[in-house]
């Protein structure tokens, strides 16, 4: 397969970084993103961002800082913060809607993640831990919610119907009058040729790879389903 | 033909020209288009001048006084500018109002000044919403009825904070430009209020204290030194309102992070925009505007007043955010350099 070389370092989706952890590389990494120009076009130091910033109010976070810091090109500050820092964002981009020199701080800082997550960074791995469910649901089937995963007190802001809605799953996905919604494991019928092709991208991008970086059991997991279907799918074409 | 000049805009700036040319002997007809003279000064009975706390109500007497007596001046105030147009012997400009009626000039001087920023356009500060936050053209008329009090109840502040750059620096609203004088006049509006209120709480929010030139220590140390205001880096991110009270969201940058901060009357120093009659007058009279909207000097190292329209002059704030003492200069700079412009177009 042939890669455009330009494509692939903008996006940050060279297979081989992952798990590069040097702090100039990431910090160049950050610079390099196709958005980088849009949401940092320098910044006044005014503190309206943080001001604006619900994580500022409860946590040691500012929006301000992180922009300074980016732009200070100090690499280990940089990386000091990607570790914890940059994960008290909310990401509700209210400082973006405010900041006086349209930069996005919140844009920033999704770029960093985006970035601390590919290269499998260790805070990485410590935010992930919860989320084991999800990511098999996004790597097997590319949902991330299913009918099944609602329970009836795990979403109390999702209003007063949720004890409801989690009993007697499959009448009442039955009852929609759409075939392909009618499962309970999954949001909407995904076929094995579905998948199949999903797991080919995730090969290709380093996405298994990333999986295998920070979360080696999740990835055993992970890599026999993938051979299971894999026969699956070849046997019946 | 005589020499006849029309200047527009009745503030610091026309008045200024026009009792300039008026006693070189040349035939001017004022246009103002309220019923007062004296531009924002009048308009907002600014009591105390920034810089020097001279008085304004004696300088808009000095200034109009100056045209009024002046037998080369004729002063048409209610009255706006219709249909402009030019030939050779000059501008042909239609007067509309009570008395409508053509005038005739071989030069034009804009000075058609600014307007406030509406602090309604930017809706985190909460004006407009909470009586007790007000601009800072809203406290100079407070100043000229009495003594000052919060508009929501009447009364006393206990403590009084100042926003600074309200429209001003900020793409989200549109002008990135600094307005120039609003440290200096916030600064002195606060110097004002210790002297009624001794023991109010005075805070300011600023992004930079741009009180430049002479104004450092005459304006901002003296605030602090003699006044005992508090000086605060942090541009305010949201006003909202606890118990009555607006509250000051934003981030102390330098000492102590994020705060919510209760005030009993909250000012907003608000910005200058080129009025609408800046704007309208650009267009008819067909002179280019610089990339912030405001008249564009087409070649300041020669003469501030220059546009890029022979015969059309410009002077005050028409042409950037300024001090009144810089808008009264350049009505006599506009004055040189109609002069200068008639002596080469007029063969005696
Ligand atoms: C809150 C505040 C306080 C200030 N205090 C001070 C201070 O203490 N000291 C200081 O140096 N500066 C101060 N300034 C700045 C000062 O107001 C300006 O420098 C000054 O008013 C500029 O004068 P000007 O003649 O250029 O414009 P303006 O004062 O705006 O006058 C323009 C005139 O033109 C008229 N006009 C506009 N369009 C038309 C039209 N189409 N036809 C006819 N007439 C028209 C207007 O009605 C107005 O009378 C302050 C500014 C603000 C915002
Ligand atoms: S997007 Fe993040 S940094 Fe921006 S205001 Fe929201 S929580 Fe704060
Ligand atoms: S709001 Fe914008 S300009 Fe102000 S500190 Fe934040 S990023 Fe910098
Ligand atoms: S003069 Fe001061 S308050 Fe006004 S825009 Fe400039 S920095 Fe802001």
């Amino acid at each position: 397969m042939s890669h455009d070389k330009d494509t692939v370092t903008h996006l940050r989706l060279n297979p081989d970084d992952v798990g590069q952890q040097d702090a100039q590389s990431l910090l160049d990494a950050i610079q390099s993103d196709l958005r980088y120009e849009e949401v940092i076009h320098g910044c006044l130091n005014c503190g309206v961002c943080s001001g604006s910033c619900p994580s500022h109010r409860f946590f040691d976070y500012s929006p301000r800082i992180v922009v300074q810091t980016v732009l200070s090109g100090d690499a280990e500050a940089v990386k000091g913060m990607m570790d914890e820092y940059i994960w008290a964002c909310a990401q509700c981009y209210t400082c973006a809607m405010r900041c006086p020199f349209h930069n996005s701080p919140g844009g920033l800082v999704m770029i960093m993640r985006e970035v601390a997550v590919w290269r499998g960074m260790e805070a990485v791995h410590r935010l992930l831990k919860p989320y084991g469910r999800v990511l098999l649901k996004v790597l097997s089937i590319g949902n991330q919610l299913t009918p099944d995963m609602i329970q009836p007190d795990f979403f109390p802001d999702w209003g007063p119907k949720i004890p409801w809605s989690s009993t007697d799953l499959a009448i009442k996905r039955k009852a929609i009058p759409v075939y392909t919604l009618q499962v309970t494991t999954s949001a909407w019928r995904v076929s094995p040729e579905t998948s199949y092709e999903l797991y080919s991208i995730y090969e290709e991008t380093g996405v298994f790879r990333l999986i295998e970086e920070i979360d080696p059991n999740l990835y055993e997991v992970v890599a026999d389903m993938v051979e299971d279907l894999r026969d699956m799918v070849e046997s019946a074409r | 033909m005589s020499n006849s000049v029309i200047v527009i805009g009745g503030g610091p700036a026309g008045l200024q020209a026009a009792a300039t040319l008026g006693n070189f002997g040349l035939d001017v007809t004022l246009v103002e288009q309220h019923d007062v003279l004296g531009g924002a000064v009048a308009q907002h009975q600014y009591q105390v001048l920034m810089p020097d706390f001279s008085s304004g109500p004696a300088l808009v007497a000095r200034l109009a006084g100056a045209v009024q007596n002046n037998p080369h001046v004729t002063v048409v105030t209610s009255a706006s500018i219709g249909a402009v147009e030019e030939d050779q012997e000059g501008f042909r400009v239609q007067l509309e109002g009570s008395h409508p009626h053509e005038l005739q000039a071989q030069a034009v001087v804009l000075a058609t000044g600014f307007d406030h920023f509406d602090p309604r356009r930017d809706g985190k500060y909460g004006y407009g919403l909470f009586p007790d936050v007000i601009t800072g053209a809203e406290l100079e008329e407070m100043f000229a009825k009495g003594p000052v009090r919060r508009p929501s109840n009447g009364e006393v502040p206990q403590s009084v904070a100042f926003i600074y750059c309200v429209g001003s620096r900020d793409r989200q609203v549109g002008n990135t430009y600094c307005s120039r004088v609003c440290c200096a006049v916030s600064a002195k509006q606060s110097i004002e209020i210790r002297e009624q209120l001794p023991k109010a709480r005075i805070s300011m929010f600023y992004m930079d204290v741009r009180t430049y030139g002479l104004w450092e220590d005459t304006l901002y140390w003296r605030s602090q030194e003699e006044s005992g205001v508090v000086y605060v880096k942090g541009r305010i991110a949201e006003v909202t309102q606890k118990a009555g009270q607006p509250v000051l969201k934003g981030e102390d940058t330098l000492v102590r992070g994020p705060f919510e901060w209760p005030f009993d009357l909250v000012v907003l120093a608000a910005g200058m925009e080129p009025s609408q009659g800046t704007r309208l007058l650009s267009q008819k009279f067909h002179v280019d505007l610089e990339p912030h909207g405001f008249v564009q000097q087409s070649e300041p190292m020669r003469n501030a007043s220059l546009t890029s329209r022979p015969g059309v002059f410009v002077a005050g704030s028409a042409s950037g955010p300024k001090a009144i003492e810089d808008a009264i200069a350049e009505g006599d700079v506009a004055s040189l350099a109609v002069m200068q412009y008639l002596k080469t177009k007029v063969v005696v």
